[in-house]
């Protein structure tokens, strides 16, 4: 147990170390790193705007109004870029299977998918961050529900979104190890985090029960935010989030560690 | 055509990978799931959005699911000058146009997706009632206007990679995709896009990929503006086309003569 | 492992063959298996229905024993299993069947425990951290392995002489020269003390130079107690650092002894290690 705990507090502390190599790293090219988080920018714009347009003509969606929607939406948007930001590198696994690079990782002492994903931080996806706490604030005074508690909350179900996203995203990438070539997997896993963005009642009953148990990602915004509603019914369940999510992760990553032992190796 | 063959090679590519194909497929039918659940739900409230009616709106993005794949955003494009310059020598060698190698052979990717995800998932929403197929005349313009709507997303990205290679910089058009993705009326017809946005996104070459197919087929298009759009699809598609050859030349030349 | 070196500086150093066993592998197999892609159009997309498969025996019956301080060369045509066998003693592949344990654990049980013992270099792979200064990456490397500052100290100035890298250390790595980031690989690889350390071909690619540098820099981490395992294509370079040869063919080793061993087993007179090599292949592919 205490083996177990050195070994975590080792981790983190390589972390910033990490981050200092990756920030250096990027700071290396000054010009692209700018215009490259212009562009995000305007990334970001695109799909406001594409949410601002689609919520000039629909007021609401099923049973819910459009602050209400609105909420829902950031949420998904704040667990997602969470996700983007720190995980990124998640979506090389198929190429460092493919080239090899793997390997490197696993003759070291540390943590292979900590290594993967300490290896690098994503230089242009701080639109997406911005965009999603536009869109929580503005839900939040249309709600009449700045509260420092909610916002509190909000990061909280931000960060265990997160995890939920990152497990999805350890599952379908952690395909590689069987498959090597990994990109459906990936692209799937993108997709199901698209269920998060509406709320999770428009679905039919069974689409309904399998986002909320098997593949929870209504918990990386739908219950969440009824929390924020005080929607009496539903509070419960806004109130597991945290727990859910954690439970989920120890299962992608259970499901890591045996995809890595069935990994062969490329030749060289 | 020598350039077919590219096409077959990479048709044939997209077999090698099983598993990948079914998680590909899982994930077409995941958004025709979501997009069926959202659009019904959206519209319990009212009977008419922007002029159009329920039937309508699905027809026109379950459609659009079936074909996104074939009008997806090409990926194997060369960005970034080093590989271009790579690409461009092996070109020079090469008894064949980079240009046309590369559309001919993303035109195979896009016709794998086409067949592998596009029409089982046409069969699956055929047979349970979501999609009628409109009658033939209709369905033969779709195909054509699908066909040039490929020809528009291929050279957007194609374009904006030969720019990346004129100015040296790393920033494409793959980062501003969601601008494309809007334009396109990839999420919803333009009939959304209030007033300005709906003149700027028709004067743009975008609502070809997906607006002018899609609406053809759902029939947002009203059977009188049909032409029209077709005759706006056309002079872009050819625009573009002739806009590639011509910076397309250029980045050779500079390569050959003053070594990139 | 601490006494096996004290002892071996002693006067009264034990023979090689009583030192402790430092890796043990007996009867190692490893199979891959190879999807089949079809020839004509039909066979293709048919395949994709119902794949098929072949085995390829990259190690068939493979067993030796190399005990600590020993320096070893493993050589073997292309495709004969050698980064195989390499990437089994790191713990990076699961062996298919058989023994395989270093420093007396297996390396794929306890990956990260056999990861702090052992050194890997791959060839042409670089673990520099690429737009960095080299210095960067021997700051995060001594990190990772949990150097106290002394020690990172200490052993970076050692190898930062010993291969003669010091004004590099301030150079990014994507602007140094093949040969150059070869050499800091090798310091890297060696930062943490490694008891035992696995080669892949580090020479590759260099100009003759280079070459010598790195096998005199080899040769005197042999001397200070470390274990060598280095495959190569380059005969000098086994001729040079190491005492003893096994040659792998087709996932079976043809031979293992010391080179004047392989050189009588061949019957020449022949000075030049090259030689007797190819003949022993010759006669390998006949029988
Ligand atoms: N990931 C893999 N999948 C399938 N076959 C493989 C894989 N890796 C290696 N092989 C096969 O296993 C055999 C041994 O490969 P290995 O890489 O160990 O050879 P090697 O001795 O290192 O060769 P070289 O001198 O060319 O580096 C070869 O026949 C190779 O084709
Ligand atoms: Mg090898």
């Amino acid at each position: 147990m205490v083996e177990k705990t050195k070994d975590v507090a080792r981790h983190v502390r390589l972390y910033y170390w990490y981050l200092r190599a990756n920030w250096l790293s990027l700071m290396a090219y000054p010009v692209p790193f700018i215009t490259m988080n212009l562009a995000g920018v305007v990334y970001s714009l695109g799909s406001v705007a594409t949410v601002w347009v689609l919520f000039t003509r629909i007021h609401a969606i099923g049973d819910w109004t459009f602050p209400q929607v609105l909420l829902i939406y950031g949420l998904s948007i704040f667990s997602r870029s969470l996700f983007h930001l720190f995980w990124v590198e998640l979506m090389s696994v198929s190429w460092m299977v493919r080239t090899g690079h793997i390997d490197r990782l696993l003759v070291r002492p540390l943590n292979p998918l900590y290594q993967v994903v300490a290896g690098y931080l994503d230089d242009d996806d701080w639109g997406e961050l911005l965009t999603a706490l536009i869109l929580i604030w503005t839900s939040l005074g249309m709600l009449g529900q700045r509260t420092v508690w909610n916002i509190l909350w909000i990061l909280v179900a931000g960060i265990s979104g997160s995890l939920i996203f990152a497990s999805m995203h350890i599952v379908g990438n952690a395909m590689a190890f069987f498959t090597i070539e990994s990109s459906g997997f990936t692209s799937l896993a993108w997709t199901i985090d698209e269920f998060a963005r509406y709320p999770a009642d428009i679905y039919g009953k069974g689409v309904r029960t399998v986002i909320t148990w098997v593949i929870p990602v209504a918990f990386a915004s739908f219950y969440p935010a009824q929390l924020v509603f005080g929607n009496g019914a539903l509070m419960r369940m806004a109130l597991a989030t945290p727990v859910i999510a954690l439970m989920i992760f120890a299962c992608a990553y259970w499901f890591w560690t045996k995809a890595m032992d069935c990994y062969q190796g490329v030749g060289n | 055509m020598k350039y077919l063959a590219y096409t077959r090679c990479e048709f044939l590519r997209g077999f090698r990978y099983r598993a990948n194909y079914c998680a590909t497929l899982g994930g077409a039918l995941i958004m025709v799931v979501i997009q069926w659940s959202l659009w019904t739900a959206v519209y319990r409230n009212t009977g008419v959005i922007a002029g159009i009616s329920l039937g309508s709106m699905i027809s026109y993005t379950m459609m659009g699911r079936v074909v996104s794949g074939f009008l997806s955003e090409p990926v194997a494009l060369p960005a970034g000058k080093r590989i271009w310059s790579g690409e461009i020598v092996h070109d020079l060698v090469k008894p064949a146009d980079l240009h046309f190698q590369l559309l001919f052979q993303n035109l195979g990717n896009a016709l794998f997706k086409l067949v592998s995800t596009g029409l089982p998932l046409l069969t699956v929403l055929w047979l349970t009632g979501v999609l009628k197929v409109p009658r033939l005349p209709v369905l033969a313009v779709f195909v054509v206007s699908m066909l040039m709507g490929y020809v528009t997303v291929f050279s957007t990205s194609f374009l904006s990679a030969v720019v990346t290679f004129h100015t040296k910089s790393r920033v494409g058009i793959d980062h501003v995709y969601t601008v494309v993705e809007l334009l396109s009326g990839m999420y919803f017809p333009l009939d959304f896009f209030p007033g300005w946005l709906r003149t700027v996104a028709d004067f743009l070459p975008f609502k070809s990929i997906h607006y002018v197919p899609l609406g053809i087929w759902s029939g947002i298009i009203a059977p009188g503006a049909v032409a029209s759009s077709l005759r706006h699809q056309l002079i872009w598609t050819m625009l573009m086309v002739v806009a590639s050859r011509i910076l397309w030349s250029g980045a050779v030349r500079s390569l050959t003569i003053q070594g990139g | 492992m601490n006494s096996t070196l004290m002892s071996r500086r002693s006067p009264y150093a034990p023979r090689p063959d009583e030192r402790d066993p430092v890796i043990v592998v007996e009867e190692l197999t490893r199979h891959y298996r190879v999807r089949l892609d079809g020839e004509r159009f039909v066979e293709k997309v048919s395949r994709f229905f119902k794949p098929r498969y072949r085995y390829v025996k990259a190690l068939d019956g493979v067993s030796f024993t190399i005990r600590a301080g020993e320096s070893v060369g493993y050589i073997g045509l292309n495709g004969a299993g050698k980064s195989t066998t390499i990437k089994i003693l790191c713990g990076v592949l699961v062996p298919t069947s058989g023994i395989v344990t270093v420093l007396g654990v297996e390396p794929y049980r306890h990956r990260t425990r056999n990861a702090r013992r052992i050194g890997l270099m791959m060839g042409q792979r670089t673990q520099l951290l690429w737009d960095l200064p080299v210095r960067e990456s021997f700051d995060l490397l001594g990190r990772i392995y949990d150097l106290s500052r002394e020690t990172y100290r200490a052993n970076r100035d050692r190898l930062v002489e010993a291969l003669d890298i010091g004004d590099l250390m301030d150079t990014p790595a994507r602007m140094l020269s093949l040969g150059q980031k070869t050499r800091c690989d090798l310091a890297l690889t060696f930062l943490h003390d490694p008891a035992v350390v696995f080669l892949d071909e580090p020479t590759i690619g260099l100009d003759i130079l280079a070459r010598e540098k790195i096998r005199d820099f080899l040769k005197a981490e042999k001397k200070r107690g470390v274990t060598i395992f280095l495959a190569s294509h380059d005969l000098d370079d086994l001729e040079i650092v190491t005492d003893r040869v096994m040659l792998v063919h087709r996932g079976r080793i043809l031979f293992d002894g010391s080179h004047e061993e392989l050189r009588r087993v061949t019957g020449g007179s022949l000075g030049i290690l090259e030689d007797t090599v190819r003949r022993f292949y010759r006669e390998a592919e006949l029988g």
